[in-house]
Parts: structure tokens; C-alpha cells; sequence
């Protein structure tokens, strides 16, 4: 089983990064640390369930390939 | 063109690297990990082809099927731990790439004690009495 | 089907822009229905001391004179005034009227209305300037929250939107 996944996952991964990382600045900015914090845990755990989902294709991928 | 692809998809992902380093390095790891499982992705659409091939060989010259099941999947969980082992590496974690890499050796040889039994065999008949 | 999908993230990032534009918004309005009560109030302490018409009339005037939720007010409690006291009258009005003013602001207008109508017109103008006095204090917390938060929000709102039309386009 090939799993069909395309480079707009590394797009995806990169503006949500940038994303949070404006979300940081700006409610530092405002005096609101522990929400930037929990903003930036939020786009990590986003991100994680995503690339959890890749990593578990590519070790199907491989496990069918080789018969593990 | 492969080969292409997956310079692309390095290249493509080194900038968002790069870009993303400065803002939240946390994030650069999520996509180094996903350009290592996208690349590996497109090799073993590739590598089907190879194994195939390999197994119509070993059938042909009537080689022990078991071996050459092992053998690939020696192979497999050689490209796994590599995978694990770079990515702990590039997140500094050396300590952890080290033991994955001695888990998966000893697996391996775990896993090949039937071959290296039999390869005794054959040295112990062919060892004069 | 994709061109409804794309079109459905859109509508999602243009409502999340305006949900932050408006919240942002409210700390602006605030600001300017806390001046606006300003002036209206001077009017109306100028015209409790120089003229004698009644409370009801001047507040009619002064709801001419004021623009938005204040005019509101004002004209709410004047004709309100027509069948309750002018002091239940003046306090149904603030809290009827849908205006950007917070619980606290609304709490010191009320005060003003204890004496409304009940004294003699120097117990009243007293009352104005006490009002006056807390409001100062009320705009001057309103121009901070303002510069703390109007930005904030509407930036809050076009990221995260944005956010939201990334992880799932």
C-alpha cells in the first residue's frame, strides 16, 4: 500500500508555523503570555496528529514491502 | 522523474527550515520528520520493483524462500531505525539515536540467527572429519 | 466540489476577520460613547443651571444633539419619563439600550440618577460632577484597554482565521 501524500503537507506544517508564530508575538505584544503559550502548544499538537498520520503511512508502507 | 521529486521536495523543505528556525524551532522538526517520510515514501514506490525482482531471482536459482524473506526484512528494519537514528540525531538527541541503533542491530541479529546457523551447517559439512 | 470547499474556507477567514474587527471595534466605541456621555452630561448640567425647563425636554434636546447610543439613551429615558419617575426611567434607558458601555460604566451613569429630579438644581449639578468626575476616570481606563486590545483583536482574528483555513484546506 502507497500511501499518496503530496508536498502540500510541508506548506501546510510551514504557514501554521509562521502562523502561531505571529499568534506568539502578538499576544506577548499584549501582555498575554500564558495564551501565546498555550497558542503555541495548540499549533504543535495540530501539527503532531498530522505528521503522526504520515509517519504511521510510511511505516505501513514499509512493513507491506518488505513483509515485516 | 524521481530524482527530481525528491530534490524538490529537499530543497522545498530546507527554506521552510530555515524560514521557520528563526520564528519556532519546533516546528523545523515537524518538517525535517516529514520530508524524511515523504522521500522515503516516493523511494519505495521504487523499491517494490527491486524486491520483485530480487524475489524472481532467488526462485529462480532455487534459493531458500525463507532466506530471502529474512533478508528483506533485515533491510526493512535497517531503513527504519536509520530513519529514527537521523531524525534523533538532527534534534540533538544523540544519547537516543545510539540506543535505537543498538536495538536495531541486535534485532537484526536476532532475526538472523537462522542464516547464521545454517551458514555453521554448511562450514561444519564442508570441514573435513 | 472543490470550488464549494474553497469557497467555504474563504467564508470562514472573512467571518473570522470580522469577528475580530468587531471586537476590536467595541473598544473604540466604548471610548466614544464615554465622550459623547461626556458632552451630553456638560449640556445638560449647563442647561439644569441656566434654563428651568423640565428634565424630560432637556434630555430631548440633548438626544438631538448627540449622535449614536447616547442620543438613544437620552431620547429612551425622556419618553420613558412620561409614565415612571425620571430616575427609573433615566436607569431602564441605560440598560435597554444595546450600547458598548461595560457593567461598571453603567453602574456610575446610574448613580446620576438617584438625585435626578428629586433635588434642588444644586444637589443635581453636584451629582453631575461627581458622575463627570468617575467617567474621567472610566475614559482614561477605556483608552488603555483600547490601545492594549484593539490591535490585538483584529490581528488575533485575521491569524487565526487564517490558522483555520490552513488546517483544513
Amino acid at each position: 500500500m502507497i500511501v499518496k501524500m503530496d508536498i502540500n503537507l510541508l506548506f501546510k506544517i510551514a504557514a501554521i508555523g509562521i502562523l502561531v508564530a505571529v499568534l506568539h508575538q502578538v499576544l506577548v505584544r499584549a501582555g498575554r503570555e500564558d495564551q501565546a503559550m498555550m497558542t503555541t502548544l495548540a499549533g504543535l499538537v495540530i501539527v503532531l496528529t498530522m505528521v503522526i498520520k504520515e509517519i504511521s503511512g510510511l511505516f505501513d508502507t514499509v512493513r507491506t514491502i518488505f513483509n515485516l | 522523474m524521481e530524482i527530481i521529486k525528491i530534490i524538490g521536495i529537499a530543497l522545498i523543505a530546507l527554506i521552510i527550515i530555515i524560514l521557520l528556525k528563526q520564528y519556532k524551532p519546533e516546528f523545523a522538526i515537524y518538517v525535517s520528520l516529514i520530508t524524511g517520510v515523504l522521500i522515503l515514501l516516493l523511494i519505495m514506490e521504487q523499491l517494490t520493483g527491486i524486491i520483485g525482482l530480487l524475489q524472481d531471482l532467488a526462485t529462480k536459482a532455487s534459493v531458500n524462500s525463507t532466506f530471502i524473506a529474512l533478508l528483506l526484512k533485515i533491510t526493512g528494519i535497517a531503513i527504519l531505525a536509520e530513519f529514527a537514528v537521523s531524525i534523533c540525531k538532527d534534534s540533538g538527541e544523540s544519547a537516543i539515536a545510539s540506543k535505537i541503533e543498538i536495538g536495531s542491530k541486535i534485532v537484526i541479529i536476532a532475526m538472523s540467527i537462522p542464516i547464521i546457523s545454517s551458514l555453521l551447517e554448511i562450514i561444519l559439512k564442508i570441514l573435513p572429519q | 466540489m472543490l470550488f464549494v470547499k474553497y469557497f467555504m474556507l474563504f467564508l470562514i477567514l472573512v467571518a473570522s476577520v470580522l469577528l475580530g474587527k468587531n471586537i476590536a471595534r467595541k473598544y473604540v466605541n466604548r471610548l466614544k460613547e464615554l465622550e459623547e456621555m461626556r458632552t451630553a452630561l456638560n449640556i445638560f448640567r449647563s442647561k439644569v443651571s441656566f434654563t428651568y425647563s423640565p428634565i424630560p425636554e432637556i434630555f430631548e434636546e440633548i438626544a438631538k444633539d448627540s449622535k449614536g447610543n447616547i442620543g438613544k439613551i437620552f431620547s429612551v429615558a425622556s419618553k420613558k419619563m412620561e409614565k415612571v419617575t425620571a430616575n427609573i426611567a433615566w436607569s431602564e434607558a441605560i440598560n435597554e439600550v444595546d450600547s458598548n458601555l461595560n457593567k461598571e460604566d453603567k453602574k456610575i451613569l446610574e448613580n446620576l440618577s438617584k438625585l435626578l429630579g428629586q433635588t434642588d438644581v444644586e444637589g443635581q449639578i453636584s451629582q453631575i460632577d461627581i458622575t463627570q468626575k468617575f467617567l474621567d476616570n472610566q475614559i482614561q481606563d477605556a483608552i488603555d484597554e483600547k490601545q492594549k486590545n484593539e490591535k490585538l483583536y483584529s490581528k488575533l482574528g485575521i491569524t487565526i482565521g487564517l490558522a483555520i483555513v490552513v488546517v483544513l484546506a
